[in-house]
């Protein structure tokens, strides 16, 4: 819960202004907060963060190479989170890169992130590392989750 | 002129030993020591003249063909038939290197690309090294890490197919994705990956 106060605050502490008003340096900053807090708020053992879909993503999000809408959305993570109960996700440190497009008012944080994962129930797990890739949008008036993607590193479990 | 009788049996006796020397003479050795000589050459060794001589004893078991090629024409190559190392010798006048076969993994990669199946296209060789190179999505991994393309820019009958979803949730294996659903290139592969397409502009 705590999380998700916390990516709650990432993405709303700039509501009071236009985000693309913000100067490239808090774009950057805002952008490695959201995306900390955003793995965090993944991390646990509940379906709640589900509902943060609509909130902390735009009405069409590039989720892993395909466009999807919020719905849409919702219903790939509640699967994932049904098949992954146990969730612990979370950016190696100091590989954190942010890099951002000022006059498109969207920036890009990639970084090396470990997980490991479980499901009780089914007497799985799986734990290893993997390429995270976040893309903020400062258009509107407050930061969104515009794109999502990675790439697999090293992983083990079952 | 009268041949007097009593000469008679003597001329008989010289025409006898005549005959029967000249039958002697022209008789071959058949004797178990002579070595047999192979007039008409194998037609392995047909690119070069020479003869073959089996120098094994008549009559006696032979375990294997052990031929000595000698070539009696300069630069006479050897088939792989008489290469080393296939109980047949080349001696003077045989480019032994030439002889060699071809390893079988010579070329470069061949050796990654594993044995050569029956009935194996090169396309098949060339997807399964991709495969063991970049090994294929295990199920039970996380959402984040389930679209690492392995297979990027194969096609997916030759892998086995894509697994469909954009979680391609753990354990699930539901289906396949298709070859319009792959991934763009990851980072490190060629081209400009997904997030930084995203993003544009000159990052």
């Amino acid at each position: 819960m705590r999380a998700r106060i916390a990516l709650s605050l990432a993405l709303t502490s700039v509501h009071v202004s236009p985000a693309s008003a913000l100067a490239p340096a808090d774009m950057g900053d805002r952008t490695a907060a959201i995306a900390t807090e955003y793995l965090r708020a993944w991390s646990g053992d509940g379906r709640s963060a589900v509902a943060d879909v609509p909130y902390v993503y735009g009405p069409t999000v590039l989720f892993y190479g395909h466009p999807y809408s919020r719905a849409g959305l919702m219903a790939e993570k509640r699967r994932a989170v049904e098949r992954w109960p146990v969730r612990r996700y979370a950016i190696r440190p100091g590989t954190l890169r942010v890099t951002c497009n000022v006059p498109e008012a969207k920036c890009a944080a990639r970084a090396t992130m470990d997980y490991a994962v479980s499901n009780p129930a089914m007497g799985t797990s799986a734990r290893g590392s993997a390429r995270f890739d976040l893309g903020v949008g400062f258009a509107g008036p407050r930061p969104l989750i515009l794109y999502e993607g990675g790439a697999a590193g090293s992983r083990g479990g079952r | 002129m009268a041949i007097p009788a009593r000469t008679l049996p003597v001329a008989s006796l010289a025409l006898l030993v005549g005959i029967g020397g000249t039958l002697l003479l022209g008789h071959r050795d058949t004797s178990p020591d002579a070595v047999r000589t192979v007039p008409a050459l194998p037609a392995a060794a047909s690119a070069g003249a020479g003869s073959w001589t089996d120098p094994a004893p008549r009559g006696q078991p032979r375990p294997a063909p052990r031929l000595v090629f000698t070539p009696d024409a300069e630069g006479a190559k050897p088939s792989r038939e008489r290469a080393p190392g296939n109980g047949v010798e080349g001696t003077k006048g045989v480019d032994v290197a030439d002889a060699q076969p071809p390893a079988p993994d010579a070329t470069p990669g061949a050796k990654a690309a594993g044995p050569r199946k029956h009935g194996d296209s090169v396309r098949k060789r060339s997807a399964r090294r991709v495969a063991r190179t970049y090994p294929r999505r295990e199920r039970g991994m996380p959402y984040a890490t389930a679209y690492a393309d392995p297979y990027a820019g194969m096609d997916p009958r030759m892998v086995g197919g894509y697994r469909d979803g954009p979680y391609d949730a753990p354990g699930d294996g539901r289906g396949w994705r298709t070859v319009s659903e792959r991934q763009p290139a990851v980072e490190g592969r060629g081209g400009r990956d997904g997030l930084m397409r995203w993003l544009g502009g000159p990052y």
